[in-house]
């Protein structure tokens, strides 16, 4: 018999009501990712499904080393500045430089500049 | 050199985007909840900062499914699937996610198909015991199965012969080996099995149609006596 492993409560933090066992709308993503390319059009009914739970734990994996940027900071709230630097720290959250680079466009020069070198590098 | 940010400018460069763009991201409250089961309770989160998780997560979204889309043209499908995203997924990087996601997907198809027979929504200690799990076409067929009920074949036999049947049991039953003997029974119960159901399904159609007949010239009736009653 095979014991429950670290991922048995994957089905239990849900959040009961409208999304059901999901956390998250599963209408919405649906929406999104039909917006994402003209080209999208069928997607089946467990797409949206991988997506409620791969959202969850991309977030949760952003929100915890934003947090340890804050941490290191000596601060107790998040800021723009700590996802910035979890973003450019981690090679898997290349997709979102853009974002903050463009977020932070109205922060100093100098890092807005080698934000755009790093952009290329990474492209 | 630390040069603090307007926030003036940002409040209202950001206001308007977040009016068009409201319902093309994830709701707040949901990422909130899901936020604080890794933050502390002392821990908050700047407006902006939930902002941009929200764009990080849109942002997200559309990196993963147009890396599945790729796959999914290169092999001529149109319908993208959990495959394909799980596929892009760990392209992209996300290995630590496979694993979660894979064991998620396969207790959903588990739960989907008990979903027909119970209302709980909770995962049962014993799923863990099966083994490979259902694809949904198999779920989808025993869903089909069960709201479409196959209709049974219309019997015309006017008069159905029994006196067969026991010459068939002796013929089987005598010469055939003892091991095989009872298989011969089971078949010989189905075959009888079938036969009477067949019959009492043929005798409820005849019922059937007589009382529609007998509806109908009710009906005559009545339309005559309206006509009767108008003129």
């Amino acid at each position: 018999m095979r014991q429950a492993g670290a991922y048995s409560g994957l089905l239990c933090g849900g959040v009961s009501g409208r999304t059901g066992p999901h956390s998250l709308p599963l209408a919405r993503i649906k929406k999104i990712m039909k917006n994402s390319g003209e080209d999208v059009k069928m997607i089946s009914g467990e797409a949206p499904i991988i997506f409620s739970k791969a959202c969850e734990l991309f977030i949760e994996e952003l929100t915890r080393r934003s947090w340890i940027m804050a941490i290191q900071g000596k601060r107790r709230t998040l800021h723009k500045e700590d996802l910035a630097s979890a973003v450019i720290a981690t090679d898997i959250f290349d997709f979102l430089i853009t974002l903050v680079s463009s977020s932070e466009s109205h922060a100093v020069g100098g890092a807005t500049n080698v934000m755009e070198v790093e952009t290329i590098d990474c492209s | 050199m630390a040069i603090s940010l307007p926030i003036n400018s940002n409040n209202g460069d950001r206001v308007p985007n977040l009016v068009l763009r409201d319902k093309s991201k994830m709701p707040i409250t949901n990422m909130m909840k899901i936020m604080s089961q890794i933050l502390l309770n002392n821990v908050q989160v700047s407006y902006d900062t939930m902002d941009m998780i929200q764009q990080s997560a849109t942002k997200y979204i559309n990196f993963v499914t147009r890396k599945a889309k790729d796959r999914c043209q290169s092999e001529c499908r149109k319908i993208m699937n959990a495959e394909d995203l799980l596929w892009a997924i760990e392209e992209l990087g996300f290995n630590d996610y496979v694993e979660p996601l894979t064991t998620f997907i396969q207790r959903y198809r588990n739960i989907e198909g008990v979903d027909l027979f119970t209302t709980h929504k909770e995962p049962i200690s014993h799923i863990e015991n099966h083994g490979p799990s259902l694809g949904p076409e198999p779920n989808l067929m025993s869903t089909l199965e069960m709201l479409h009920p196959p209709q049974p074949p219309q019997v015309n036999s006017s008069q159905p012969k029994f006196s067969i049947i026991p010459n068939t049991n002796l013929e089987m039953l005598y010469p055939n080996e003892m091991s095989s003997t009872k298989i011969h029974l089971v078949l010989v119960v189905q075959m009888m099995f079938s036969t009477t159901l067949m019959f009492l399904l043929s005798s409820i159609m005849i019922n059937i149609e007589m009382i529609i007949e007998e509806i109908q010239l009710q009906l005559t009736i009545m339309a005559m006596d309206y006509d009767i009653g108008n003129k």
